[in-house]
């Protein structure tokens, strides 16, 4: 066993998941490199502190304003909807604005080329004759 | 399953909440802020990104509460499940972000819960606390959120596979990456400590 299969094997062995052959290797390779058995002993105890953290405190007033953020009554159709389609609910302003911005865009377009122009004087010439 | 009195009492307040009864949710919010902020601040290591993704957890809890479902475990275990997910959503997209600018050495001053009596052993575990953590922040947020999983929730390898929905490979051999990090960003720490 190489340093390198030592870090490789290094989680199996936290979890006791090593038996065997693979466990006397690594055990031994611990035993010849110093390098190896630090890393081992530094890991254990950076695991340690990591257990050992404490509790962190919520800021006050959170709970105050989750409770207004959520004044509304819960799990309405339409907010199932939007959850359906990942949509929150401060995206419809923006998507009603981008709504009406397309339906401009397709009638501007429709007008300008599919419209036929009004030519004038058309509609006088097909109109009947004054006669006194 | 047998459930505890809080998991019956999670229950009735549930169904009040989804009958209207707007105290019942506050109850809920108040017992369940410690333990998701907690959450939320071991995945991100940032105070105000704590608190962001608490709000936002809620809400959603919120908008879900019809869909909880007793027969598929405790209410406790739903809120941790929601909380999560949310959390490894923001982790993929904090990723990018961290991938481009590469960490974060901001340090903060929080306030820990503290148990010790006494004021020295106070500060001695807030300065130890806040050196694991500064520590923690300066792994990447996959690396990170894996080995919060595993070590400080206790999840196993298989569950942690499931929710990130990265193969259960990948899972340990991140998990084995984090912890040689943590080690070795941690031992570098120290050394810098003694020699300043």
């Amino acid at each position: 066993m190489n340093c390198n299969d030592f870090e490789n094997q290094l989680g199996d062995y936290l979890d006791n998941h090593l038996s065997g052959a693979p466990l006397d290797a690594f055990e031994q390779h611990r035993r010849q490199c110093p390098l190896c058995a630090m890393l081992l002993e530094n890991v254990k105890d950076s695991m340690v502190l990591l257990r050992q953290l404490p509790e962190v405190e919520p800021p006050a007033g959170l709970a105050g304003r989750i409770i207004a953020a959520t004044s509304d009554a819960p799990a309405k159709p339409l907010q199932r909807l939007f959850s359906f389609f990942h949509l929150e609910r401060e995206l419809v302003p923006h998507l009603l604005t981008a709504a009406l911005v397309v339906l401009f865009v397709v009638s501007a377009g429709y007008n300008f080329f599919f419209r036929q122009p009004d030519v004038p004087g058309a509609s006088r010439a097909a109109a009947p004759a004054w006669s006194p | 399953m047998e459930q505890g009195p809080d998991a019956q009492s999670d229950l009735l307040l549930v169904e009040r909440c989804l009958q209207g009864d707007h105290q019942q949710w506050e109850v809920i919010v108040y017992r369940y802020q410690r333990l998701v902020y907690n959450l939320a601040y071991r995945f991100t290591g940032r105070f105000d990104r704590a608190e962001d993704l608490t709000q936002e957890i809620f809400i959603k809890i919120y908008r879900s509460l019809a869909s909880f479902e007793e027969k598929r475990g405790e209410f406790k275990n739903w809120v941790m499940v929601m909380a999560r997910n949310h959390l490894i959503d923001h982790i993929r997209k904090e990723k990018r972000g961290w991938m481009r600018f590469g960490g974060t050495d901001e340090l903060e001053k929080l306030d820990y819960k503290q148990d010790a009596p006494d004021p020295a052993k106070r500060l001695e575990q807030q300065e130890r606390a806040e050196f694991v953590h500064d520590c923690l922040r300066q792994l990447s947020p996959d690396l990170r959120g894996a080995l919060v999983m595993r070590e400080i929730e206790g999840c196993t390898y298989e569950e942690i596979s499931d929710s990130t929905r990265v193969p259960l490979g990948t899972v340990k051999s991140r998990i084995n990456r984090a912890r040689i990090e943590l080690a070795r960003i941690m031992n570098l720490r120290k050394m810098q400590l003694v020699q300043s």
